[in-house]
């Protein structure tokens, strides 16, 4: 059995190091069956409610989806939306 | 003017002249009127004085107010009135959602009508917090559980309603540190590393169909045309054979890379897994694809993945296949194939339409010698304005399984996901 998956290796590394030379753009994918993302009923345009806890908002967070948090197995690919970060002071 | 009227006018002047000094002369009566009138002018200097203190704590009020306004105006997202942290850099979101169906079920002798929660999808609740610890490391906790009333896949002919715990469930009760350039670890209840490695679907179609068949009507027991109502349950007979599901377990996440995630876990009773994952965009098109190894010591070895693939027209396909080494000694290995056709199209200007068709077999799968075929065909329109998915699906099951004559399964359902 492990000779019988050594061998299934050999060909699945070769399609990674396909794939890697592909090129392409990252694209997160989401598991459907999860709660989607984009606005909420409630929630409005963020789809999610934001518990304020004395942090500003910036574009991140606005654009942050419900999704985050979440292991890459529901977004493998990409890196989370940037967390908040504090706002200049004018 | 004749005399009369003379006299007359001047008894009425030297009247009114008279009657004129005694009132401009002084008298007593009139002083005690100044001296009141006084007094009201102090009262009234008094009452104006308390007026212009109120006056001014009006005005303080209002400064007040305008700089709190200003305050939420600058910081829109912070309601007035909640918690506050002392730490500027936290974040913490609320999401969830609703999913509700009808389902019906015929198994070739019955005909049942379940008011259910779409097992696909279960109705949950989701609280995400996050904390900026320095410039690519973040903090954060994500707690998720479902609360499923009469779940779809555990309803059946003999228990119609009151079926589930009728509390929450865990999903994931997890901590983890995201590092951008060393990855993820994640510490609690959650996902192992090889949970959804049989599920990655971009069909648009998962919330009523994907490779996992038995959500939707697992529960329905299966009738033999010679003995009647058996104590087989669709979902143990169809099964994607799917990672090693949520446990509690430690897990790392490599940062992504070229497309790629690699993801491992430690779970007790010395269960682990592996697992890589791939996602890319070329063009119009998207490719994910998943493949997962997990061993779990007294129960089974476990390999199994996904790959899904759509197009720029909105054609869609995907395909999953697992193996299970059972560690039962003579049992055979549990096997399944997993195929969908779909397509994404802009019918209608309210959301997304997305149409798919699916067949699934499995091969030994609760029993040696099992073999399990669904078919299924489905339907989800999004409405984007109210954040519902309305969908509408069709599975048929048909177990051959040796000394029994199974009659197979239909099943309808239709309901809707609401995103709160």
């Amino acid at each position: 059995m492990a000779v019988r998956r050594l061998r299934l290796l050999v060909p699945a590394l070769g399609l990674m190091a396909l794939l890697a030379g592909c090129g392409g753009q990252a694209f997160d994918y989401r598991s459907e069956r999860e709660i989607p993302p984009g606005p909420g009923l409630f929630s409005g345009e963020t789809g999610a409610l934001t518990i304020g806890l004395g942090g500003r908002s910036d574009e991140s967070r606005n654009t942050a989806g419900p999704a985050e948090g979440l292991p890459p197995a529901q977004r493998p690919a990409t890196r989370s939306p940037e967390p908040p970060r504090r706002r200049a002071p004018p | 003017m004749h005399r009369g009227d003379r006299i007359g006018r001047g008894l009425f002047l030297s009247a009114a002249g008279v009657l004129s000094l005694a009132l401009a002369a002084p008298s007593p009566a009139r002083a005690q009127s100044a001296e009141e009138l006084q007094q009201q002018i102090e009262i009234l200097q008094r009452r104006l004085e308390k007026v212009q203190e109120q006056l001014g704590e009006l005005q303080r009020q209002q400064r007040e107010t305008g700089e709190r306004v200003q305050r939420v105006v600058e910081r829109p997202e912070v309601p007035a009135g909640v918690a506050r942290s002392g730490n500027d850099e936290v974040q913490l979101t609320v999401s969830g959602q609703v999913n509700r169906a009808l389902l019906f079920s015929d198994d070739g002798g019955r005909r049942d009508l379940f008011f259910v929660d779409n097992d696909n999808s279960s109705t949950r609740v989701r609280l995400v917090g996050r904390v900026r610890a320095s410039g690519e490391l973040t903090v954060g906790t994500l707690f998720e559980v479902e609360f499923q009333s009469n779940p779809s896949n555990l309803v059946n002919q003999d228990n119609e309603r009151g079926v589930g715990s009728g509390d929450f469930d865990e999903r994931h009760l997890d901590l983890f540190v995201d590092h951008a350039r060393y990855g993820r670890l994640s510490l609690g209840q959650g996902d192992t590393a090889s949970n959804g490695a049989s599920e990655v679907d971009l069909s648009g179609t998962s919330v009523v169909g994907y490779s996992s068949v038995g959500d939707m009507a697992g529960g329905i027991l299966f009738v033999d045309d010679d003995t009647g109502r058996t104590a087989i349950r669709v979902g143990a007979a169809f099964s994607n054979l799917d990672g090693l599901s949520r446990d509690d377990r430690i897990r790392y996440d490599t940062p992504g890379f070229a497309g790629f995630t690699a993801s491992a876990s430690a779970i007790a009773d010395e269960r682990w897994d592996v697992a890589l994952r791939y996602s890319r965009e070329y063009g119009d098109a998207k490719l994910a694809a998943a493949v997962a190894y997990g061993d779990a010591p007294g129960a089974q070895d476990r390999i199994d993945g996904s790959v899904s693939v759509l197009f720029g027209n909105g054609v869609n396909l995907t395909a999953a296949a697992g193996r299970d080494d059972p560690d039962q000694a003579g049992r055979d290995d549990p096997t399944f194939l997993y195929a969908k056709i779909g397509y994404l199209m802009e019918m209608f200007e309210i959301g997304r339409t997305a149409l798919a068709v699916d067949v699934y077999s499995g091969r030994d799968i609760a029993a040696d010698g099992d073999d399990s075929l669904s078919i299924g065909a489905f339907a989800v329109q999004n409405l984007d304005a109210i954040a519902t998915q309305l969908y509408l699906g069709y599975r048929y099951y048909e177990l051959d399984r040796d000394g029994l004559d199974l009659d197979p399964i239909n099943a309808v359902m239709t309901g809707a996901r609401v995103k709160f």
